[in-house]
């Protein structure tokens, strides 16, 4: 193309003639090709091209000759055309480049270019025009051909001479010469019509007349046939439809790093659907009523399932425990010994004392009277306690047993509840198997419970029946042994029936008697029978046996131990005689409920009666080392301190906690707790025993308000608290100040424990 | 049914309860021992902060849930329990002199 690209410089630009242009103008038109001449006519023979060069074009064959296509043109003329060239104030060449692209291009190479003559161009303009100039190759080419002679035309006008070689502000005449710009062809046809005098007229005309009668000859044939068609104009139908517009909705949602997490976890959300499986099916049966009734009714009963749910009982017990905890907040602090003392009002003085903390106890509870209570050896605070009757009343309702689970969570409302069909009378967790609970009943059956945590089994694990050796009388004491690493732990249980009988649940609940306790002739009266030694030997005359009522195996020795018997009579016994005796301890004038081993000394136990006294007892000792005795009612229990050695603690059936300590006295106890409990919420007698000899507190000051017996009691081993179980369904926890003795060496606490028993002992002259 | 009766009997018998309130998933109170006013309120509130509590203990740790949330305020305590389909709360007095 030789429209205005740099890199052809093909396009031939002319010289101005220098005859009737100043020399100082330089106007070249470039006419891109000579080729099409013949369609310009123009006077003169000058043909312009209706666009002008560019100027990088006119530049680029600046000063350079113009060339002629010589070998294009066909009009013998060279004519040389000027390339019009627009420059401004600083001489920099700002020639507009054509709008319209030539209608022929022509190519010229190098080679023709070279041959082009060019004229040698004035050099008035180089300068600013080699700048311009793009392409070394073509500069250098364009170099060449200026040396080139160029031919002048001889006629050529200048049409447009724009350019200036001063500013325009300058006064100058400048002149300007217009002519006929040249004929654009659009459209040739030429004419069918040729005159009379037209030399080939005469030709035309005989055609003409061949032609016609061509046609008459043709105008039967149906080969040949005029026809006209008309097309028609369809006409326009306009269809219209109408279409819903799109809504446009936006959705968002953030995302946490749980709901990524729930997102790749469906298993959950699919197993927690569970229980609302019920709750979403009802709400699709009844999506379709859509009547305002039927949907409250519908509401409704989604409400009750929801009510129904597991969950929501769950949850209803924590709310449970949590306002109850608020409540008890205090206490609970107090039961686990938060030394807080301003905050909790603690007496500051160092006086035993004994503090009412709450009360377990509960509606379902309510007047059954406590027969025993056992802490779990693993959980510390769980108590568990079994009610049941200790006398047979005859009425079937009131033989009902229960066995509760209370922690520490809520104290006002057992974690368990199990139903048994005759009342409890004694009870013991294992200290193998944590949830395994061994109950003794009225009716003398021995079962093992399994307390496992989540599902409690309302029914035993296993229950002796009469095929088994079940005892014919109430089982008074249940408690595991452990009977050293090769026996294991066995279950030993004692009844009124006067059989000591050991449980192993190796298969099914087999059982050996280890005693049957039978009656020897008390020699603390004196020895009536005469005949008999006083000592009362191990051997039995007696063929009658006699009523168990407790037991407990030496701490020594797990194969001896203890038996309490309802005639006072204590009995030493070992597991391999079931016949003998290995001692006997007479002393007692009423049935013995309890006998305890020290857990510092083991060789003393402590004793408690329905005679009103407490005995303390050495195993090797036949008579009795100490009695104690502060009042006249029956002692249902005694127990040793864990934490003191020389203290232990009693209940009474009149309603009295007494706490003893055998270095400060051995007439009276250090404290002693009068239990007062009345109709309504009454509250306990003064908690500060008064002065430095505290004695019996005050008794209930009305008549009306009725006696709660104390039944049985525990010391906790964790915490400085008691236990202490009632005959009207409550277990009542106390609170013990400055009983509990800071030493933690055993063999400390054993040596309190001699010197004070020997101080005691020699002090009564023995 | 009747475990779920037992208990929010007990619960509504101890000292110091002002009441307990059972909202639905949707907001809708369920059951409510509280006066309609306060039932309301709370309906509207807690479940949004147990929501947000929610989201901040799984925010922690995806594996982790909210099990309860107790808020405790000078004289008062509100305990809810959040739950897929229902929240459970419950306000109690804390003074002393809240008790007979």
């Amino acid at each position: 193309m030789m429209d205005d690209t740099l890199v052809k410089p093909s396009s031939a630009n002319f010289q101005t003639p220098q005859g009737p242009i100043p020399p100082s103008r330089r106007g070249s038109t470039a006419s891109g090709t000579g080729a099409p001449a013949a369609l310009f006519t123009a006077g003169g023979g000058t043909s312009f091209k209706g666009s002008r060069r560019s100027s990088i074009m006119a530049r680029k064959t600046k000063g350079m000759a113009s060339k002629t296509n010589t070998a294009m043109k066909q009009e013998p003329v060279q004519q040389e055309k000027d390339a019009v060239r627009v420059t401004d104030a600083r001489g920099v060449d700002v020639t507009p480049r054509p709008l319209v692209v030539e209608e022929k291009p022509m190519v010229l190479n190098v080679s023709q270019l070279a041959a082009v003559d060019r004229p040698s161009t004035t050099p008035t303009n180089q300068a600013p025009a080699k700048p311009a100039s793009a392409g070394t190759g073509e500069g250098a080419e364009e170099e060449a051909a200026p040396q080139a002679a160029e031919v002048v035309p001889e006629a050529l006008e200048v049409l447009y001479e724009p350019v200036r070689q001063h500013p325009p502000g300058e006064d100058e005449l400048c002149e300007v010469r217009l002519s006929e710009s040249e004929t654009i062809l659009l459209f040739d046809k030429p004419n069918n019509c040729i005159s009379n005098d037209h030399e080939d007229a005469k030709a035309v005309e005989d055609r003409n007349e061949k032609y016609k009668a061509l046609l008459s000859l043709k105008i039967q044939s149906e080969k040949f046939s005029e026809a006209a068609a008309q097309t028609l104009d369809n006409a326009f139908k306009d269809k219209e439809v109408q279409e819903s517009s799109k809504e446009a909705h936006s959705c968002g949602t953030q995302a946490n790093d749980w709901g990524i997490f729930d997102a790749h976890a469906p298993k959950k959300t699919a197993s927690a659907g569970t229980s609302t499986e019920s709750a979403a099916g009802a709400e699709d049966d009844a999506s379709a009523p859509l009547d305002d009734d039927e949907k409250e009714s519908e509401q409704r009963a989604e409400h009750e399932k929801l009510l129904g749910m597991d969950d929501l009982a769950e949850a209803l017990i924590m709310v449970d425990r949590s306002v109850v905890q608020n409540n008890h907040h205090k206490e609970l602090l107090l039961y686990r010994d938060f030394q807080l003392f301003k905050e909790l009002s603690i007496p500051e003085h160092k006086q035993p004392a004994v503090t009412h903390l709450w009360e377990f106890s509960c509606e379902a509870t309510e007047g059954l009277n406590v027969s025993c209570m056992v802490w779990n050896k693993q959980q510390k605070d769980m108590l568990v306690v079994g009610y049941g009757a200790y006398a047979f009343t005859g009425n079937r309702e009131s033989n009902k047993g229960l066995i509760a689970v209370w922690s520490l969570r809520n104290p006002q409302y057992p974690e368990h509840i199990i139903k048994c069909k005759t009342g409890v009378t004694s009870m013991d967790f294992s200290s193998v198997h944590f949830n395994l609970l061994a109950v003794g009943m009225y009716d003398g059956t021995v079962s093992i419970y399994d307390l496992h945590s989540k599902r409690v089994s309302v029914k035993p694990i296993i229950e002796s029946g009469h095929a088994n050796g079940k005892h014919s009388d109430p089982v008074w004491r249940t408690k595991w042994i452990h009977r050293g690493s090769e026996r294991g732990e066995k279950l030993v249980s004692i009844s009124t029936d006067g059989r000591i009988t050991q449980w192993s649940i190796k298969k099914g609940l087999e059982h050996i008697d280890l005693m049957k306790l039978k009656r020897i002739q008390s020699s603390s009266n004196g020895a009536k029978t005469a005949g008999k030694s006083s000592k009362p030997k191990s051997e039995a005359f007696i063929s009658r046996r006699s009523s168990g009522m407790c037991f407990d195996f030496s701490p020594r020795d797990s194969s001896v131990y203890v038996a309490g018997t309802e005639e006072g009579n204590i009995h030493k016994c070992s597991c391999s005689y079931s016949e003998q005796y290995l001692e006997s301890f007479v002393g007692h004038m009423g049935p013995v409920y309890q006998v305890i081993f020290s857990p510092f000394d083991p060789s003393v136990f402590l004793s408690s009666s329905a005679d009103w006294s407490i005995k303390m007892w050495d195993e090797y000792e036949k008579q009795e080392l100490l009695t104690f005795q502060s009042g006249t009612a029956v002692v249902n229990d005694v127990q040793w301190s864990p934490s003191n050695s020389t203290a232990f603690a009693n209940v009474t059936k009149d309603g009295r906690l007494e706490i003893w300590d055998m270095e400060k006295s051995t007439l009276k106890p250090v404290v002693s707790y009068k239990d007062v409990y009345g109709k309504a919420k009454a509250a306990a007698s003064p908690k500060k025993p008064d002065a430095a000899h505290p004695a019996i507190g005050s008794p209930a000051a009305a008549a009306q308000q009725s006696n709660r017996s104390l039944n049985c009691l525990l010391f906790n081993p964790n915490a400085p608290v008691v236990a202490v179980g009632t005959d009207k369904g409550q277990v009542i926890i106390f609170r013990l100040f400055n009983v509990e003795d800071r030493e933690r060496n055993k063999e400390k606490q054993t040596e309190r424990l001699r010197n004070a028993m020997r101080d005691n002992i020699m002090r009564k002259g023995r | 049914m009747s475990e779920v009766e037992a208990t929010l009997q007990r619960i509504n018998s101890h000292k110091g309860i002002v009441g307990t309130i059972i909202v639905d998933k949707d907001g809708k109170p369920i059951r409510t021992t509280a006066d309609a006013e306060l039932t309301e309120k709370y309906a509207e509130l807690m479940p949004d902060l147990a929501g947000m509590a929610r989201s901040l203990v799984r925010d922690l740790d995806p594996q982790n849930d909210l099990e309860f949330l107790r808020i405790r305020a000078k004289d008062s305590e509100v305990m809810i329990s959040p739950h897929e389909d229902f929240t459970l709360i419950a306000i109690q007095n804390l003074n002393a002199g809240a008790a007979e």
